[in-house]
């Protein structure tokens, strides 16, 4: 055995018997150790073996008689071999009371192979089933393939420990479907086989893989991650199914990093106008009959920075405004704007507030703000803002518990509507959920969030960098009581870099006790920067419009980012 | 060495090596900065000197941490490593006499506290930083502790126990106002010396509005205070600042600064400050990092105070490229005590090459009276700046 805890076990037993301390000594610091350190070791690289069954969305370019050319959303690149589901919309769900949709199911008409991977788009052919494949079919990596482990006897834990970590793959097939993955534990190696043998992906495995570990997971409140439209009841609300990709038609690529979306009707004409922020520019555009066309941009000047994006009806007319955070270094100049024909214009200009539009229980959404910025990040208490004669005007603040700060909170409805409670994002990217007493009642095991949008404060001293803070994304929960929370994975260690790799939404519902999982969406393979849900489309169904990065300013390279509607 | 002392070291290791990484995805986040840099420094007329113009290189490795343990309680720190001598125009840091010959040994750590919030009230305890306005109150680190709830901070820093009559300490004191309109701070600074009746305080307050068109800022410090053989010292200075946005990518402003000068001793600044320092006469983006400088309050050195004069620029080119750059003039407020006349020409430029990633360079020319002798000083700064 050369990896695991033993072989660390055995390598300190020799360095301490060399040092003179007796060797049951030595067992027992060592178990101790072992049961305080809250992680466990791994016999395999589970990172790796995500990542290379990492799920990516994309679509259909063109088939013709033996190859069926795909692309993938972003830069994603699947590795030769892959298998890719081919999904076909199907009947939209709707509840039986509200009629309002809830949902789709889906179906898998067939499953390809990836034969060679080409810049943009890679060429497979088909590996199983008997649906049709058209342009502009769905595609989806490993999703439900239906996958066998064999020698379950011998390597029971390695299996189930691959089947948590891969649980968007059928592995509760019948006699009659044909596995078209298989495991193989043998040569101390765990090996990814295709339906012909040929092996995908390999990774070391332990000697003695009955001492093979699960991964612990230390937090009580531990939630297993939710299946891609699983069917896991709730207290709330019926199962769900996750949006799925909408084709709209000229969706824009913008060569900035995309910061912010948000949807609303600026002209109060009835139709919906996504409002997109990014690094450079304000971006308004809008979708009818599946087309998106742009309708106005504003050049953001070079000295301000984008902070926060927000829609509003501040003068109750009918039509949103805009609100802008913005500030110019360290100092907040946040303001509003205004949609006029095909022009956006400031109507309030050079305020020292954050802007946040936020939904209460019983109020629906409502305009906040919060003084900030100089050598302070968030001065006093949110407020209410009120705008008269043109103005804006701080109203009464807003009670939140300590810690839950102006962005990344919102507020949910228990216990049938009789308490308040904050689900929020703490400064580590836990999600939290405080009652209105400010009793923490529960904790995330894992991180949720995650921003690209710093803001820096004065420099205390001449010698000092600035702080710096990002600005929490937003969480948001429907009428329904269905909470979307972003998803971004990567390292948060380092204060001023940030560099999400992969990302999704994840829907919960909160019981009074905990927060159960509804759906999560698939991987967007790209900072999920913001999203927004509302029927941004205009085609009288709620959908979710989401703005992803994919890629960042670099010394040689430009930024790139999209927008994606789910539904 | 005791076999016990040997289990805890190889514990230790242990704990280095995994607990690092368990807390790296929790609550630990680390940043910092690293800055590689090239000087150039023609000061031959103050010194003398007919050598060649000093050219050397200078590098620091910063790291700055915040270990959350529980919500609202941190333990911050923040230290150098490879650092070179400051200002040190010797043989380069990197010279051929060894690698670390021209750099501090040691591992400086500046910062190291504890930090609890709870509430209004946010109390930090340890070796910690505190600055208020442009910090000639108080711009110091050191052990001590500070309170603050809502607009009022309070610290204490113990320099020294004193064996005989009272301790060297700094203790100081701010209340900030802010609306939507200004930004106003008051604050003041006690330090009494040890084993004397030494003693300084200070009183002081800073300013700050943004009107539409015109942002103004401002502060006005007062002095007083006894040297340890009984002497009498004092002080008074105002700074003004006023600077408008000509178009969206320029910034126009103007300084003004006066300090009166005193027939006594002249307190420019409480003793026990100037850690971050304030160099409104190096205006750009390495202001406090040039060698030769001079105290723009008493720039003669002479108790003689100053008024000084100052037009700048800020233009931010695009979103990558900014350029600073200002001409101050100035003079001793007694012209008796000392002629103090002296120009200082800056132009200074930035250049965003990615994320967190940047060059710089910067130039200053001082011309006049400089150490008591009619001297031309030119000294160029060159970096490249990483921070994470």
């Amino acid at each position: 055995m050369n990896s695991g805890p033993f072989f660390v076990l055995k390598t300190l037993r020799t360095t301490l018997f060399l040092a003179g301390v007796n060797a049951m000594k030595f067992t027992m610091l060592f178990l101790l150790f072992w049961v305080a350190c809250p992680c466990s070791s791994w016999a395999i690289d589970f990172d790796q073996l995500r990542s290379d069954f990492n799920q990516a969305n994309g679509f259909v370019l063109m088939k013709d008689e033996t190859d069926i050319l795909v692309s993938f959303d972003g830069n994603f690149r699947p590795s030769k071999g892959a298998i890719l589901t081919v999904i076909k919309a199907g009947e939209i769900i709707t509840h039986p009371k509200t009629g309002e949709t809830v949902g789709r199911l889906e179906g898998i008409a067939s499953f390809l192979q990836v034969k060679a991977v080409k810049d943009g788009y890679s060429v497979t052919t088909k590996m199983s089933g008997t649906g049709s494949v058209e342009r502009g079919d769905l595609i989806r990596s490993f999703e439900s393939v239906p996958t066998i482990f064999t020698s379950e006897e011998k390597h029971g834990e390695i299996s189930q420990a691959i089947r948590r970590h891969l649980d968007f793959l059928d592995w509760d097939i019948s006699e009659k479907k044909t596995p078209l993955l298989t495991f193989k534990c043998e040569l101390n190696r765990l090996r990814a086989l295709d339906l012909s043998g040929v092996e995908l992906f390999s990774y070391p495995l332990d000697e003695d893989s009955s001492a093979f570990i699960l991964p612990v997971d230390n937090s009580v409140n531990a939630k297993p991650k939710t299946q891609i439209n699983n069917n896991a009841a709730t207290q709330n609300m019926p199962s769900a199914v996750a949006p799925q990709k909408k084709n709209i038609e000229n969706l824009p690529v913008f060569n900035s990093e995309i910061r912010f979306v948000s949807v609303g009707d600026l002209n109060g004409d009835g139709l919906s106008e996504i409002i997109t922020g990014t690094t450079r520019d304000v971006i308004v555009g809008q979708i009818v009959d599946g087309i998106y066309a742009e309708k106005a941009r504003w050049a953001i000047p070079p000295r301000l920075s984008l902070l926060g994006l927000g829609v509003f009806d501040t003068d109750k007319d009918g039509a949103d405004e805009i609100c802008l955070t913005l500030a110019n270094e360290y100092r907040l100049t946040s303001q509003v704007m205004k949609l006029a024909d095909s022009e956006l214009i400031a109507i309030v200009k050079n305020i020292p507030w954050f802007f946040h539009v936020v939904s209460f229980p019983h109020e629906g959404e409502i305009l906040l703000a919060q003084r900030g910025g100089g050598r302070e990040f968030y001065e006093g208490r949110p407020f209410r803002v009120l705008r008269k004669e043109g103005q804006l005007s701080a109203g009464d603040t807003v009670a939140l518990p300590d810690h839950v700060d102006l962005y990344g909170f919102t507020a949910v409805a228990y216990d049938d509507n009789r308490e308040t409670g904050y689900l929020y994002l703490d400064d580590s990217d836990y999600l939290r959920f405080k009652t209105e007493a400010g009793d923490t009642v529960w904790e995330s095991s894992r991180k949720y969030g995650g921003s690209e949008v710093p803001f820096t404060l004065e420099p205390v001293s001449a010698d000092d960098l600035p702080a710096i803070s990002f600005i929490k994304p937003q969480i948001s929960i429907n009428q329904r009581g269905v909470i979307i929370v972003p998803e971004n994975d990567g390292s948060r260690i380092a204060q001023r870099y940030r560099k999400f790799k992969n990302s999704r939404l994840s829907a919960f519902s909160w019981d009074g006790n905990s927060l159960q999982p509804v759906w999560q969406t698939a991987d967007f393979g790209g900072h999920l920067a913001d999203f927004d849900f509302a029927d941004s489309d205009n085609d009288g169904k709620e959908d979710i419009v989401v703005g992803v990065k994919f890629q960042r300013k670099g010394l040689f390279s430009k930024p790139k980012s999209n927008l994606f509607v789910l539904e | 060495m005791s076999r016990i002392l040997k289990v805890l070291i190889v514990l230790m290791m242990i704990v280095g090596i995994a607990a690092p990484a368990v807390m790296a995805e929790d609550r630990l986040s680390l940043s910092g900065s690293m800055q590689v840099r090239g000087f150039y420094l023609d000061d031959d007329d103050i010194t003398g000197s007919t050598s060649d113009d000093g050219r050397w290189n200078d590098q620091r490795l910063r790291t700055e941490a915040k270990l959350s343990v529980a919500e609202g309680v941190s333990v911050n720190f923040r230290f150098d490593v490879t650092e070179s001598q400051e200002n040190s125009s010797d043989a380069t840091a990197w010279g051929a006499t060894g690698q670390n010959t021209q750099r501090r040994a040691d591992i400086q750590f500046d910062k190291a506290y504890i930090q609890l919030e709870k509430g209004e009230y946010t109390m930090t305890a340890g070796q910690q930083y505190t600055g208020y306005g442009t910090g000639m109150i108080a711009d110091h680190v050191g052990t001590g502790f500070t309170v603050t709830r809502g607009p009022l901070t309070l610290a204490h820093y113990k320099f020294q126990e004193g064996a005989g009559s009272g301790d060297t300490s700094l203790t100081t004191a701010k209340y900030s106002f802010k609306n939507d309109a200004m930004t106003a701070d008051v604050f003041a600074g006690y330090e009494p010396m040890a084993n004397s009746d030494a003693e300084q305080m200070g009183f002081g307050v800073a300013l700050s509005t943004n009107l539409d068109a015109v942002a103004l800022k401002g502060e006005l410090n007062v002095f007083s205070g006894e040297d340890a053989a009984g002497g009498d010292q004092e002080g008074m200075e105002l700074y003004l600042d006023a600077s408008a946005g000509v178009s969206e990518n320029v910034v126009l402003g103007g300084m003004f600064l006066y300090a009166a000068d005193s027939d006594d001793t002249q307190i420019t600044r409480l003793g026990g400050t100037g850690f971050g320092g304030w160099s409104p006469q190096t205006y750009g983006y390495n202001t406090t990092d040039f060698s030769v400088d001079v105290d723009v309050f008493d720039p003669a050195g002479a108790s003689a105070g100053v008024m000084a004069l100052s037009v700048y620029t800020d233009v931010k080119v695009n979103e990558d490229l900014g350029l600073m750059g200002s001409v101050m003039f100035l003079q001793a407020a007694d012209d008796d005590k000392a002629d103090g006349d002296m120009m200082s020409l800056n132009a200074s430029a930035k250049y965003e090459l990615m994320a967190n990633t940047a060059v710089t360079a910067s130039l200053n020319v001082m011309d006049g009276d400089l150490g008591g002798a009619d001297a031309t000083v030119t000294q160029a700064i060159t970096g490249l700046y990483v921070n994470f």
